[in-house]
């Protein structure tokens, strides 16, 4: 089931109405049901167990963590429950990826040797909820975050369905309180539905849009090259970013609705000025979670290591992030990328700011534009490996993004060339209208962020009534009439 | 309390002429604290006080008076 189908919204009118009609001491058990119900409906019971299993792991264990004082014995416990749920994660994700990789190992140094490739799961959810599970018991080991002595909210606080999915990853000292106070107001439900819509809005209209540019150059490469190639990476740029961001939105929208505000993930990331401001930009509590949980920690740990240790920890944290992604030796390889440039940063920091100490006025400002422009190019170069089908397409894009047979005044010699190199063999009107959208796109953000609002509906929310029903009804028509319903996946719900 | 030792290498490792600290103060409200400097703030202080932080230790600090607090715990055991 997802957000953008009927089920859903049936689903979700039952859940409000349940919600409406349940005393508050018994409203988790609503949404709880609605969890499960939401989570089944993908025709996968083996990730409801899982989902039962990790909350019972998760919530014995932190029980335990919280009750022993002997810092050994709770040392021992907290490691042994993250290897625990860290090898539920690796056995039910991961195990294919690995059994094909070390078969390839052995074909290529002449061993006679494989081992049994088991097939591989829908894990859809999995990577979300056991990194919050994961969250948790280190809040509970490190913090003073008091365990949760009601299964029901721990279980609630993993499986809430407007976030299980593809998140937001909530940390429990931000959730778990939200679970005890759950309400449906006017208000609440205004503003929830100002976001879904919102959020509804980039999938439909926007991201979907575009893939089709981005998949008819990424579904066959070698049928493109120069321009072609650029075009489509930055087509897959923008709708990767609507497509998750789009998703956000909805589940934050769901979830205001019964009165609960979940964790923004996204702050205009294609704004930022380096790779360390995108990632604080994107997935935002991805990145927290990274950051705090793996990065801090191996960068006190190598701290006598200076700078190579900051920039170590640095590979290592994202080397997980790219495994995190996805089973498969692209998002290893983009993990790796965004890694060293990381780990550059470290060292070319001091360096800019000795280039830069004397610079003022308009010179700074146009460093600062070339800034954000190289690192937009620095992530879509990341995104090749992202989109790409396999290594060697990714290669295959790279080299030919820049060869002289993709670019030049040839490319506008005829009517079929230009619909080829620049239109990614779509019609014109499709490109007009994908264009047309992503331009209306990019002055929202641009007006929200001026303003600086997070959400559309705050942004909305002093203005003239004529004004905001203007905009909810061009909204809601662009999404009945401009949307794409062709693909209704969201993209990553895939990792 | 912070001792004037301790502020002392934090502006020192900052770069900072001065800047006014106490017990409640967060690594975020001090200019120039990221997570770069953080480290080698860290490596100062156990380098001045001849101490040795845990890395659980250091994770928990929340505000300068914790780390005054375990320079003092572990100068005094």
């Amino acid at each position: 089931m997802v957000f953008n189908s009927l089920e859903f919204v049936g689903l979700l009118i039952v859940t409000i109405l349940a919600t409406l009609a349940a005393p508050s001491s018994i409203r988790w058990l609503v949404l709880s049901i609605a969890s499960v119900l939401f989570y089944a409906a993908l025709g996968a019971l083996y990730l409801l167990a899982i989902l039962l299993v990790v909350s019972f792991l998760s919530y014995c264990f932190g029980l335990i963590i919280s009750k022993v004082t002997q810092p050994r014995t709770r040392k021992v416990t907290f490691w042994l429950s993250t290897f625990g749920l860290i090898a539920i994660l690796v056995w039910c994700k991961y195990l294919p990826f690995l059994g094909e990789s070390i078969n390839t190992l052995c074909n290529w140094s002449g061993l006679n040797f494989a081992v049994a490739v088991p097939e591989p799961l829908v894990t859809i959810g999995m990577s979300y909820f056991i990194f919050q599970a994961l969250s948790y018991l280190f809040d509970l080991y490190v913090t003073s975050l008091s365990p949760e002595r009601h299964f029901g909210y721990l279980f609630l606080y993993l499986g809430f369905f407007p976030k299980i999915l593809q998140g937001p990853i909530e940390r429990g000292e931000h959730l778990l309180p939200q679970l005890r106070t759950v309400s449906v107001t006017y208000e609440g439900l205004r503003a929830g539905l100002v976001i879904f819509a919102w959020g509804l809005f980039k999938k439909v209209v926007i991201a979907d849009r575009l893939s089709v540019f981005a998949d008819a150059v990424y579904g066959q490469p070698h049928e493109f090259s120069g321009i072609s190639l650029l075009l489509a990476t930055y087509a897959y740029a923008f709708q990767l970013y609507c497509d998750f961001s789009g998703y956000t939105d909805m589940a934050i929208g769901v979830a205001r609705m019964f009165g609960i505000t979940l964790s923004p993930n996204f702050n205009r990331p294609y704004l930022a000025n380096s790779v360390i401001e995108f990632w604080r930009r994107w997935h935002m509590t991805f990145s927290r979670w990274i950051l705090d949980y793996i990065f801090k920690p191996l960068q006190i740990k190598w701290r006598h290591a200076a700078s190579l240790g900051v920039a170590g920890a640095l590979i290592v944290t994202f080397l997980v992030s790219g495994i995190w992604h996805g089973a498969g030796w692209s998002f290893v390889c983009w993990g790796l990328l965004h890694g060293a440039y990381m780990a550059t940063s470290v060292f070319w920091q001091p360096v800019r700011k000795k280039l830069l100490s004397g610079w003022s006025g308009s010179r700074l400002m146009v460093w600062g534009y070339g800034r954000v422009f190289v690192t937009f190019n620095l992530i879509c170069l990341g995104w090749v490996l992202f989109r790409s089908s396999s290594l060697s397409d990714a290669w295959y894009v790279v080299t030919h993004m820049f060869s002289a047979s993709g670019w030049g005044l040839h490319i506008l010699s005829s009517k079929e060339s230009i619909r080829h190199y620049l239109l990614l063999g779509q019609g014109f009107d499709d490109a007009l209208l994908a264009s047309l959208v992503v331009c209306i796109f990019a002055v929202v953000s641009w007006t929200r962020s001026r303003s600086g609002f997070d959400t559309l509906d705050s942004y909305l929310e002093d203005k003239p009534l004529i004004i905001r029903w203007s905009i909810y009804y061009a909204v809601i028509l662009a999404i009945i009439f401009i949307g794409d319903y062709q693909t209704s996946e969201f993209l990553y719900m895939r990792f | 309390m912070l001792s004037e030792r301790l502020k002392h290498v934090i502006l020192r490792e900052l770069e900072l002429d001065d800047f006014t600290m106490d017990d409640t103060t967060t690594a975020n409200m001090v200019p120039g604290w990221d997570s770069l400097n953080h480290v080698r703030i860290i490596v100062a202080v156990e380098e001045e006080f001849k101490v040795h932080f845990s890395t659980l230790e250091v994770i928990r600090l929340k505000s300068l008076g914790d780390l005054q607090s375990l320079i003092d715990a572990k100068s005094s055991a």
